[in-house]
């Protein structure tokens, strides 16, 4: 059992959270939901199309203008009290690496701190420990915030990544975290070459043997532009492609801009491998 | 003094980026520059960057190629051997500017800054472009005291990996107190990066 704050899943589900970026600058929609309303039209519109959880940004992860505490605070905290007053049930996610902010979006409902930056704020822990919300481990590598990759070296990226997602994990648990309340995520592109993130794909497996539910973020990534040599907007079949191994070696959470694609991806992996009935078998059955 | 100048950049192992070469130009001068260099001699003193960002001191490959050790030495291992060229190596592992070891001939690993585009290492940091200048003018003129007294703690915050090494080579021309016949042979920073071969003899 996955339990995201209000919402409890069974082992066998596979979740699509949708990205919901309050940025002015993410390198996919480009400011396209930075306005409240659009933000707002854009969950109602994920929400219609299948998304189990919304994950609510106001920081872009990459380089670029600085965004203040204050600045994040104020896009995400009333928004998410925007959000969990039209959808009472939805799980509510927020990408932040800042206790502060993770404070203020739990106290208005938030479900789920997605730390994209690896505990590097200690405090958002305690914070998804006291509200009693799940939490996102992600592998950086101790890496900064926002600062981009560079000549990075791992002898086992694989390993790397499970080590210390694995620790923060229990550093979660320690904590107060509930255990069925955190997720492990290997990171693709943050720290990392297009070669490693390839490499984390192709062994996912390894993260998903340690037991802990793995989370994947591929969405349009640069791995797969580099892959492909496809821009930003030329990616999703090769996003596809990767959700499609990476749902085959058991990951359980998508975190996706397309999600009418990614279910279908995920509905028709579950299918193959079984765990999921066709929704509809009558060819040569009649 | 007679030295040669080279990125430490992984890309110049081929394999590294995949299909695309997109640093050939970079590679064929560097690879000429220590073909030049190694010319009439039987040993190169190496000064290879370790420990400070963009040149790790273990650097294992990504693509999955053997090897391990410091990046900078990797990379002047596979560019003589690129090369073709018979020479033993001194190889001198620098993490602060230091004595200038003896050695007839001197390859230099080192980058420029890493701040120059939105997609650099180090993003963009205005103080770049005038600093890259300062150093490409320095090895175009075989100025030996402009490499000595970079600014180094400016330098630090630009992400030069040849911080130290470039000013070990200045030290290394004021020492002979000679002039020498230097050439800037490549400049260009396709990635944000500043790469830099360059010949003094």
């Amino acid at each position: 059992m996955l339990r995201l704050g209000r919402q409890s899943f069974a082992d066998d589900r596979l979740l699509v959270m949708a990205i919901v970026n309050r940025t002015r600058d993410s390198f996919y929609d480009q400011g396209a939901t930075y306005a409240e309303d659009a933000a707002l039209e854009r969950v109602r519109q994920v929400v219609a199309e299948g998304a189990d959880i919304v994950d609510i940004g106001g920081v872009k992860a990459g380089p670029g203008p600085e965004v203040s505490a204050y600045e994040e605070l104020r896009v995400t905290a009333g928004f998410v009290a925007r959000v969990r007053s039209e959808f009472p049930d939805l799980v509510i996610s927020v990408d932040t690496w800042r206790a502060a902010v993770g404070r203020a979006v739990c106290q208005e409902g938030a479900d789920l701190m997605n730390d994209a930056w690896g505990g590097h704020d200690p405090g958002l822990i305690e914070v998804a420990a006291e509200f009693g919300v799940a939490y996102c481990c992600t592998h950086t590598a101790g890496a900064t915030p926002r600062q981009p990759p560079h000549r990075v070296t791992y002898r086992d990226v694989v390993r790397s990544a499970i080590d210390d997602t694995v620790a923060l994990a229990e550093r979660c648990v320690a904590a107060g975290v509930p255990r069925e309340s955190v997720l492990i995520d290997p990171a693709h592109d943050f720290e990392k070459t297009t070669w490693h993130s390839l490499e984390l794909t192709r062994r996912l497996d390894e993260m998903v043997a340690t037991g802990w539910p793995v989370l994947v973020s591929l969405s349009n990534k640069d791995f797969v532009g580099e892959t492909l040599d496809q821009p930003t907007q030329g990616r999703l079949t090769g996003t596809l492609a990767a959700t499609a191994i990476s749902a085959w070696h058991g990951a359980r959470v998508y975190r996706a801009h397309q999600v009418v694609e990614t279910r279908q991806v995920l509905d028709m992996v579950a299918s193959i491998r079984g765990l999921r009935p066709p929704a509809s078998s009558t060819r040569a059955l009649a | 003094v007679r030295a040669a100048v080279v990125p430490l950049t992984p890309l110049l192992v081929r394999s590294e980026s995949g299909l695309a070469d997109p640093v050939a130009d970079l590679r064929d001068e560097a690879i000429t520059a220590v073909r030049e260099l190694a010319e009439g001699v039987s040993r190169l003193t190496v000064l290879c960057p370790v420990d400070i960002v963009g040149a790790p001191a273990d650097y294992w490959w990504p693509s999955g190629r053997a090897g391990s050790g410091a990046l900078s030495e990797q990379i002047a291992r596979h560019l003589v051997d690129l090369a073709g060229v018979e020479v033993d190596l001194d190889v001198v592992l620098v993490s602060e500017v230091g004595p200038v070891p003896a050695g007839e001939a001197l390859l230099v690993l080192g980058d420029g800054t890493a701040c120059r585009s939105q997609a650099a290492p180090g993003f963009i940091d205005e103080r770049a472009f005038p600093f890259d200048d300062l150093i490409a003018d320095a090895l175009e003129g075989g100025d030996g005291d402009a490499l000595a007294r970079l600014d180094q703690d400016l330098a630090a915050e630009l992400l030069v990996t040849g911080r130290h090494t470039f000013a070990m080579l200045g030290a290394a021309k004021l020492s002979a107190r000679r002039p020498v016949e230097a050439e800037l042979r490549y400049r260009d920073d396709p990635f944000g990066m500043t790469y830099f071969v360059a010949i003094w003899s």
